[in-house]
């Protein structure tokens, strides 16, 4: 191949990379290192790690930092059962599939805050489950710091379930028949089936659906946003403190928020290692 | 005793296409049965029916003198070998083969005998803590069967185990199934649309038709004496070659002749003698069939009786050094004998291809007219609208 080949196909790629995700990432870095405030954008000074260390100070980041890691242990299992449960249910449905299947997505097409906002009305006054609450228990529903963690978790659930179904659901459709019915002649029932078959054929699927899923959690705003505002600080998640903390009208400390969107970086690798050894090591193993 | 009876086992799929019509079949404990027939004619079927796969909308299945209609697969001690082999690409070997006995909760002792005795007879020793996706084709093959032999099964399935493999690893798998077969002696019924391989390996041969049964024989009575121009013409590579002929009596010396097109051939009585219903077809057309071994140069053979000859151009010559396939055609009218995969007949109305398996000594030529002797005592009589042999 001669130069000019050579620089005409990885040119383009390149630049795009360099814009997009190199010079953003170096910015970043560079601004954590800096005071620079909404108020005075034109006078960055350099701090060293005093973002980090005003941060990792701050009670506020360490409890968004547990309760982002709880959503995590959370949400993401449950929407990994959930998904597989659906994905298998449809798998027995011959007929009307397409009609599950568009209600099933549902919550993937609406947009978050869209969905938030209307399965926070259904909580509202007038809304149909505080309604019902009402007319059971007599008292009007108030969300409260402390059921409205679980009001989160509910609607994060209910959002990401679908992302889980569609991947497993298509992942069941290459599965192949011959190997289920081996199994089932070998004398293995549903659950060793599922067991022995259907999700070592999915596993790959899974961890692929766990690790979008994890960093999803780190990034979640819009769902707790609309529950919280700025009240219930304690269910804030990293992403909203990092929101929060960047853009706090008179002060919107920038440094600082870019030095939060480092951890949270740092954070998600850490998390991530495990995942990503895994599948290099199947990818390895698969090459052979 | 039977190991295993179908009696008039019917499938009717919801959508309403009958794949099976009454299928019934005694499987002899320990022989090695093959059904064969062309592609879609039900094979499969039948088998995920007997496997408990599909439910079988009609008759009964017995294995030993149990009915089996509604037991589950894996109660009714019975294991397949899959076209893909169907393994579970995550387990080694070892595990692929003890899984069946583990399910069975054979106790762990047991298991690994059991598991290391498949693996030699198999010869996978070697490759017990392989991965699948680490093995090739034919080692697959034996991973699959090793994980049917290890339960000792009253009945072992195979659905075309052998269509995956390169030709000259499927002539050897071919033997190596049926040694181990007799090794254990277990009852097997095999699925092909090969029929060298039916006739290869089956101690019986089945053969099927649209979900119909057509003759079910010993390889070699099938084909010296099939009941029907299908089992005729599906029977034997190269094809037998059918044509639309007429037997007739001549009225002063009695001798018998096949009228095929414009020319004739004469049938020695014995021939006819054997075969007593043939006077009542006298005068009308039958279908007549000619093997391509039956056929012979007469430059070659130059002693045979010289009204058993017909005259033919060359078409096309394939010498295959032990043989030389000629093939030519004659003005009679081809017989189709329903053979979906048949190759089709080319060419105008008037004229029938036909194969002939000639000796190598031949020194015919594409383009040469030359006289083919017929051996005219080995002729197939079949009745025209039947399509039924015609013998007693
Ligand atoms: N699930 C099904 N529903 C309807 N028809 C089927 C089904 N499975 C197979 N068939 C039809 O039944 C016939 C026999 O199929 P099969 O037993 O697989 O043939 P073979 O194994 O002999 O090639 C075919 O015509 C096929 O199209
Ligand atoms: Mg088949």
């Amino acid at each position: 191949m001669n130069k000019r080949t050579f620089w005409g196909f990885t040119v383009p790629s390149v630049a795009v990379m360099l814009t997009l995700m190199v010079v953003p990432l170096l910015a970043t870095i560079w601004l954590g290192f800096q005071r620079l405030t909404l108020r005075d954008l034109q006078n960055p000074v350099f701090i060293g790690f005093g973002n980090y260390r005003d941060i990792l100070s701050d009670p506020e980041f360490w409890s968004a930092a547990r309760w982002t890691i709880l959503l995590v242990i959370i949400v993401v299992p449950l929407q990994l059962v959930l998904g597989l449960t659906i994905a298998l249910l449809l798998d027995r449905v011959k007929r009307v599939r397409s009609i599950y299947m568009a209600a099933l997505l549902m919550p993937m097409v609406v947009t978050p805050v869209v969905g938030s906002l209307v399965y926070k009305d259904l909580f509202e006054r007038g809304g149909l489950i505080a309604w019902i609450w009402e007319s059971i228990t007599d008292d009007p529903f108030l969300v409260t710091s402390g059921n409205v963690r679980w009001l989160i978790i509910i609607q994060l659930v209910w959002a990401v379930t679908p992302f889980a179904f569609i991947t497993f659901f298509a992942g069941l459709q290459t599965l192949p028949e011959d190997r289920v019915e081996a199994a089932q002649i070998d004398g293995a029932g549903f659950w060793r089936q599922l067991w022995h078959v259907t999700l070592p054929h999915l596993r790959t699927l899974v961890l692929f659906v766990a690790l979008i899923s994890i960093m999803d959690m780190y990034r979640v705003y819009d769902q707790v946003f609309v529950w919280t505002g700025n009240r219930f600080t304690d269910a804030h998640t990293l992403a909203v403190y990092n929101v929060r903390t960047a853009t706090a009208f008179d002060i919107g400390r920038l440094g600082k928020g870019n030095a939060m969107s480092i951890l949270t970086v740092i954070g998600i690798f850490v998390v991530l290692i495990p995942f990503l050894y895994r599948s290099y090591k199947d990818q390895i193993a698969e090459r052979n | 005793m039977a190991a295993v009876t179908l009696d008039r086992v019917t499938k009717i799929y919801p959508n309403g296409f009958q794949a099976v019509t009454d299928l019934s079949l005694e499987l002899v404990d320990g022989e090695f049965l093959v059904l064969v027939g062309p592609s879609g004619c039900g094979k499969s079927t039948a088998l995920r029916m007997i496997a408990g796969l599909e439910d079988i909308s009609d008759g009964e299945l017995k294995v030993g003198d149990r009915r089996v209609n509604e037991v589950e697969p894996k109660d009714r001690d019975i294991a397949m070998v899959f076209q893909n082999y169907a393994l579970y690409p995550q387990m080694t070997v070892r595990e692929n083969i003890a899984f069946p006995l583990k399910l069975r909760k054979v106790g762990k002792s047991d298991l690994h005998q059991q598991v290391e005795e498949a693996a030699q007879i198999l010869e996978l020793t070697e490759q017990l803590d392989k991965k699948p996706a680490q093995l090739s084709g034919g080692q697959r093959q034996r991973v699959a069967m090793g994980r049917a032999i290890v339960r000792r099964p009253a009945l072992f399935l195979m659905d075309e185990p052998l269509s995956n493999l390169d030709a000259k690893l499927r002539v050897q798998m071919r033997a190596d199934i049926a040694g181990i077969q007799r090794e254990l002696g277990v009852t097997t019924f095999y699925v092909t649309h090969d029929q060298v391989e039916a006739m290869t390996m089956g101690d019986r041969v089945a053969v099927i038709k649209d979900g119909h049964l057509q003759q079910v024989a010993a390889p070699e009575e099938l084909y010296a004496d099939p009941d029907n121009v299908f089992v005729a013409a599906f029977i034997g590579s190269p094809s037998m070659n059918l044509y639309e002929g007429v037997l007739r009596q001549d009225g002063t010396s009695g001798g018998y002749t096949v009228q095929l097109g414009s020319q004739s051939v004469a049938v020695p009585e014995s021939a006819v003698a054997a075969r007593p219903a043939l006077h009542g077809h006298l005068g009308q057309p039958i279908v007549v069939g000619i093997r391509p071994e039956d056929l012979e140069d007469a430059a070659v053979q130059p002693d045979h009786p010289a009204d058993q000859r017909i005259s033919a151009t060359v078409d096309v010559r394939e010498a295959l050094g032990a043989e030389t396939l000629m093939h030519f055609s004659i003005d009679a009218t081809h017989v189709d004998s329903g053979d979906p995969d048949a190759l089709d007949e080319l060419g105008d109305e008037s004229s029938s291809r036909c194969t002939a398996r000639l000796s190598p000594l031949t020194e015919a030529r594409v383009g040469d007219a030359i006289q083919i002797n017929i051996n005219a005592a080995k002729f197939h009589f079949f009745d025209k609208a039947t399509h039924l042999a015609i013998r007693g």
